[in-house]
């Protein structure tokens, strides 16, 4: 063996000891993370699915209807509201959830208690479910503020 | 077992995303989603990604013995882990994250439970532009099963994430040598974050899945006597890369420049006019049904609908700054790992380089490198004409954007130095170990 040759193998032999090591120990760091997440049923979403059951029954099936929201604006809102919004479209599809629109019927969820009573008077307040079990939070996935959902309908 | 692994990468990403153009077909003509519709499809898919995937690589399907060592023991155990801590992951997360529920697989329930009035899903105000190829797959698992089972994307998720390591560690196999396949695939694996995104089921992974499939048949079309077949598949692999998300799109058009561009500059006008046709021909059946989706069906996207005050925000040159920042950010926090990715993907240059440390680019090679530089870029554009805010929209997306090219990027150092075949005459990989003739 020459020395270059030499030198080479050894490098060879680094570059795979690090390559392998590298791979376990970040393989190893996410494995650390994950296991913070929890099991299955305690998923935000889960509970939210099943705290949004008597709402689904309320409302129809399929079709559009309006939502309503501390802000309206969905895309520029900020982004507990936006998840509010993304969470009761996922529970609820195919029914079409039009923020801003109009209809006979709204969904309405709101962080802000009060801005429940802000709501115009073209809507009249059906049903209202309170706040469900858990929602978006920025911080932890387990929320720990969430929404509360009422159903409008609209003013004669 | 590499070549199996690769065949077998291969013909399941060309499977899923056949099966995803023709159950949305099924579920747009038919005016809903029906089992007639998706065994139909199933059918048609299995047809002609196994009829492709045999066609294209049956010169390379030499069988080979795997050699166990400590070293790929060592491998093996990172690969077991990494799919382990996965598996772990995607069952603590049976929603996914935020673009799973906010967009695929709330896609997904409009097309399975939607019936006739499943186009409702485009009056919804995000995202609703965004193609099918992810909700259509979970959408085709629940109808055949006729169970809304969480389960279904898990699985799906789980699948393309596998598929990228087997695709990673099968090609640059066949392309260099087992030894190198299996440095490249732990290459891979070391940026957490690729895991992470396949628990999020988030649509990167499978898009980067179709990234990297489009660079290995163009790689292998360069060791094949089926060369015009395997370009027309890294096409579909574009195709099907533009049918997952709306980067796909810039992917497709990068590629097809590099391309010809690339095989311009080596072979001359000829030669590229005909792999430039083969490219486009694979891509087209694919591009036509997202053309038809966009025009008769999507919405306008976000970005487009806002053109007034674009050129605005493209001449701004404090935008500039801000998106040179987000990219230093983001590559710098690239893995989220305790040991950044940049350290295995060195040492796999090490590997790659070989003896003598041969540095040369092939029509492939250069390819592969001008489209993830300039796709990269061309996020960057998208960027500079954003109408949402700026730091919020890369602070959201460009660590996703980053993941859907790193297995492109790991691929192309893992064939650095392999050899070209006007230099080495007869198509053989230049194996320190383990070397076979390929055809």
């Amino acid at each position: 063996l020459t020395a270059s040759s030499a030198f080479e193998k050894w490098l060879r032999r680094v570059a795979t000891a690090l390559l392998a090591g590298v791979a376990l120990l970040n393989v190893g760091y996410m494995r650390k993370l994950i296991v913070r997440l929890g099991p299955p049923s305690d998923h935000p979403i889960s509970r939210y699915e099943e705290d949004i059951r008597p709402v689904r029954a309320a409302l129809p099936d399929r079709g559009r209807v309006a939502y309503l929201s501390d802000t309206l604006a969905v895309l520029s809102a900020p982004i507990e509201t936006r998840a509010d919004y993304a969470w009761a479209q996922y529970a609820l599809a195919p029914l079409a959830l039009i923020p801003g629109g109009d209809g006979a019927m709204a969904l309405g969820q709101f962080r802000i208690d009060t801005l429940v009573e802000s709501v115009g008077p073209e809507w009249v307040r059906l049903k209202d479910f309170g706040r469900t079990r858990s929602g978006w939070t920025r911080e932890s996935f387990v929320g720990a503020s969430a929404p509360r959902v009422v159903i409008f309908r609209k003013a004669q | 077992m590499s070549q199996l692994l690769l065949l077998a990468s291969v013909a399941i990403g060309f499977f899923l995303g056949i099966f995803s153009v023709f159950f949305f077909l099924g579920v747009w003509v038919g005016g809903g989603s029906s089992t007639v519709g998706v065994l139909l499809s199933l059918g048609l898919a299995a047809l002609a990604a196994v009829h492709a995937t045999r066609l294209g690589l049956r010169s390379l399907a030499q069988p080979s013995v795997p050699r166990f060592s400590f070293r790929t023991a060592v491998f093996a155990i990172a690969f077991v882990s990494a799919l382990a801590t996965l598996l772990v992951a995607l069952l603590s997360l049976p929603h996914g994250w935020w673009d799973a529920w906010g967009i695929w697989n709330m896609h997904a329930r409009f097309l399975y439970r939607g019936g006739p009035d499943w186009t409702d899903v485009f009056l919804l105000p995000m995202y609703s532009d965004y193609p099918f190829l992810l909700p259509s797959i979970v959408a085709g698992g629940w109808a055949l099963l006729h169970n809304e089972h969480t389960v279904v994307p898990m699985f799906v998720a789980f699948l393309f994430t596998a598929l990228t390591i087997a695709l990673m560690i099968g090609s640059v196999s066949v392309r260099r040598n087992d030894w190198l396949g299996l440095a490249a695939g732990a290459a891979l694996v070391a940026a957490p974050e690729f895991l992470r995104h396949g628990a999020y089921q988030m649509a990167d992974v499978p898009l980067g899945f179709y990234f990297l499939l489009a660079f290995s048949l163009l790689q292998l079309s360069e060791i094949s006597s089926h060369r015009a077949i395997l370009v027309a598949g890294a096409g579909l692999s574009a195709g099907l890369a533009a049918w997952t998300k709306n980067e796909g799109m810039l992917f497709a058009a990068v590629l097809t420049l590099a391309w010809t561009g690339s095989v311009l500059l080596r072979d001359g006008v000829r030669a590229a006019a005909k792999n430039a046709r083969w490219l486009v021909a694979g891509m087209a059946p694919v591009l036509l049904v997202l053309a038809a989706f966009k025009i008769l069906l999507a919405p306008p996207n976000d970005m487009t609908s806002a053109g007034d005050s674009m050129w605005m925000r493209l001449s701004d040159s404090s935008r500039f700054l801000v998106i040179a920042r987000g990219y230093a950010g983001s590559l710098l926090a690239f893995g989220n790992g305790v040991v950044h990715p940049v350290v295995p993907v060195a040492a796999l240059v090490v590997l790659a380089a070989g003896r003598g440390g041969r540095w040369q680019l092939s029509s492939a090679q250069l390819c592969t490198l001008l489209t993830i530089v300039g796709t990269a870029l061309g996020y960057a554009i998208v960027y500079l004409a954003t109408p949402h805010d700026l730091v919020w929209h890369i602070y959201t997306s460009l660590d996703r954007l980053l993941m859907q090219l790193w297995p492109g990027l790991v691929f192309a150092v893992a064939c650095i130095g392999a050899p070209l075949r006007r230099d080495t005459g007869i198509l053989q990989p230049d194996a320190t170990r383990g070397a076979r003739r390929l055809s």
